[in-house]
């Protein structure tokens, strides 16, 4: 019956052992449902139709609707991050001219009313299935006389919609910027509009 | 011999409850001179300042809350030096792992008060696990193994010191981190924190210990972890839920002391099951046990 070998003998681990083992194990799960569940909750967003345009908000963020006079429909903004803020507008469209445009009355508009405001860069793009124009920007803002002021960072997307631009715009501090992109090109990928609406 | 027997129970739970009173009364008054100072003196911090106040503010309660359970272990007190080693080590993997790990990776604030089963299952599977987990390592992988961990108490002793040095370093981090919170306002917190954190830890101490004495199922402590993870949730839930800024005519306000209420309960009702599992098997004959 000798073999030559000795049967490898398995040893039962000690209870206290196992426990810690099993407690490291649910805790990772735990975790990673945790995960799972931030990932959920940040996705989560609600529908918003106003003027004609529709898209779906992150829910939970403050909505500002636009007035009558102003270009403006609506803004949504994290209530947890102080600059983090999505903006949809309607301008009306140059006469006779391209999206490119309406560009430069929104720079001047916005060099008037903002602090060392700055257009990074203007490109061609491609966005909701459409061609569209991009339009980089940054600016400064000062709060409080406390704080030290804030790069904030921008973009804009404008997009020909028969006698108006559509011009969906990202806002976050700068250092924040690239983390909040991904999120706002699924919510300009979401906005939809029907012309005919009502502010 | 019998008659000495039959007295000790007796006198002992005279002096359990005396203790009980006399650390909530203590408590209270700490907090009525917090609120008088904070009313009275006005002071105003620098940001050194505010640290050693928070470090104070959270080491009171702290201290009073684990000389409670400290005096229960009658048979065979605990070094103090370890017990005080296991508090030092719970604030640590506080400050090392579980604060930077709750705000910086999972970044808790910007996601979990967005709808309320968001809240309450981040509550359990985020801030409860992981707040449980790390105070059960820092007794599992340091004292537990040690021949002065002798008692079923000892877990609850070992435990709820480093639940009171998890509380410490979140009360510090906070008043810290408030910028000048105002004290009153600030007390609250910290002996909210303390009260919850204790509790918490009280009860993973408790599986922990009949695991090292009782030779308990390699399930039996998870699931007092686990049992600690989900009230520490829900207790997040309720105390964040209740505590909430409320819009009035004149602006917001927030009522911590809903908050404080619901903590005093829990750590009343927690401490009573455990005092009543310390006393059953003091009286059932389980004494020190020679390693």
């Amino acid at each position: 019956m000798a073999t030559g070998s000795t049967p490898l003998k398995r040893r039962a681990l000690a209870p206290d052992i196992l426990s810690a083992i099993n407690i490291s194990g649910i805790t990772l799960i735990a975790l990673m449902l945790g995960l799972i569940l931030m990932q959920a909750a940040m996705n989560q967003s609600r529908s918003l139709t106003r003027a004609g345009v529709t898209a779906n908000i992150p829910s939970g963020w403050i909505l500002r609707q636009g007035v009558a006079q102003e270009e403006l429909i609506y803004s949504a903004s994290d209530p947890t991050s102080p600059y983090l803020k999505y903006s949809v507008s309607l301008v009306p469209a140059v006469p006779g001219g391209t999206v490119m445009d309406s560009v430069p009355p929104v720079n001047l508009n916005r060099g008037r009313a903002l602090n060392a405001y700055k257009v990074l860069a203007q490109t061609p793009a491609v966005a909701r299935g459409k061609d569209t124009f991009k339009v980089d920007f940054a600016y400064v803002q000062t709060n409080d006389s406390t704080s030290l002021p804030v790069v904030v960072r921008g973009v804009d997307y404008y997009f020909a919609e028969g006698d108006q631009v559509l011009l969906i715009t990202l806002e976050e501090e700068s250092g924040l910027f690239n983390a909040a992109l991904p999120g706002f090109l699924r919510f300009v990928e979401s906005v939809r509009y029907a012309p005919g609406g009502v502010k | 011999m019998s008659a000495t027997k039959q007295v000790q129970p007796i006198l002992h739970k005279k002096s359990l409850l005396v203790s009980n009173i006399v650390t909530i009364i203590l408590l209270v008054l700490f907090l009525l001179l917090e609120l008088l100072v904070d009313l009275v003196l006005k002071p105003v911090y620098s940001q050194t300042g505010l640290v050693v106040a928070g470090v104070i503010m959270a080491l009171i309660p702290a201290i009073l809350w684990i000389g409670f359970f400290y005096r229960q272990d009658r048979l065979e007190p605990e070094p103090k030096g370890m017990v005080l080693q296991v508090f030092v080590l719970g604030a640590l993997v506080a400050a090392g792992i579980g604060i930077p790990l709750v705000n910086n990776v999972f970044k808790t604030t910007t996601w979990i008060y967005r709808d309320w089963w968001v809240h309450l299952l981040g509550g359990i599977l985020v801030i409860g696990f992981t707040q449980e987990f790390l105070k059960y390592a820092v007794v599992r992988f340091s004292i537990y193994n040690a021949s002065e961990f002798n008692e079923r108490i000892d877990g609850i002793i070992y435990s709820t010191a480093a639940g009171l040095g998890y509380a410490t370093m979140l009360s510090i981090t906070f008043v810290a981190g408030s910028g000048g919170v105002d004290l009153g306002m600030g007390a609250v917190r910290v002996v909210l924190t303390a009260l919850a954190q204790a509790s918490f830890s009280g009860i993973t101490g408790y599986f922990l210990g009949r695991e090292k004495l009782d030779k308990k199922g390699a399930w039996w402590t998870p699931f007092g972890v686990c049992l600690a993870a989900v009230l520490n949730g829900l207790f997040f839930f309720l105390e964040s839920t209740l505590s909430a800024p409320r819009l009035t005519a004149t602006g917001s306000t927030v009522n911590p002391y809903f908050g404080l209420v619901l903590a005093a309960v829990l750590a009343v009702a927690v401490t009573a099951i455990l005092s009543w599992l310390i006393e059953r098997d003091y009286k059932s004959g389980l004494g020190p046990q020679e390693e």
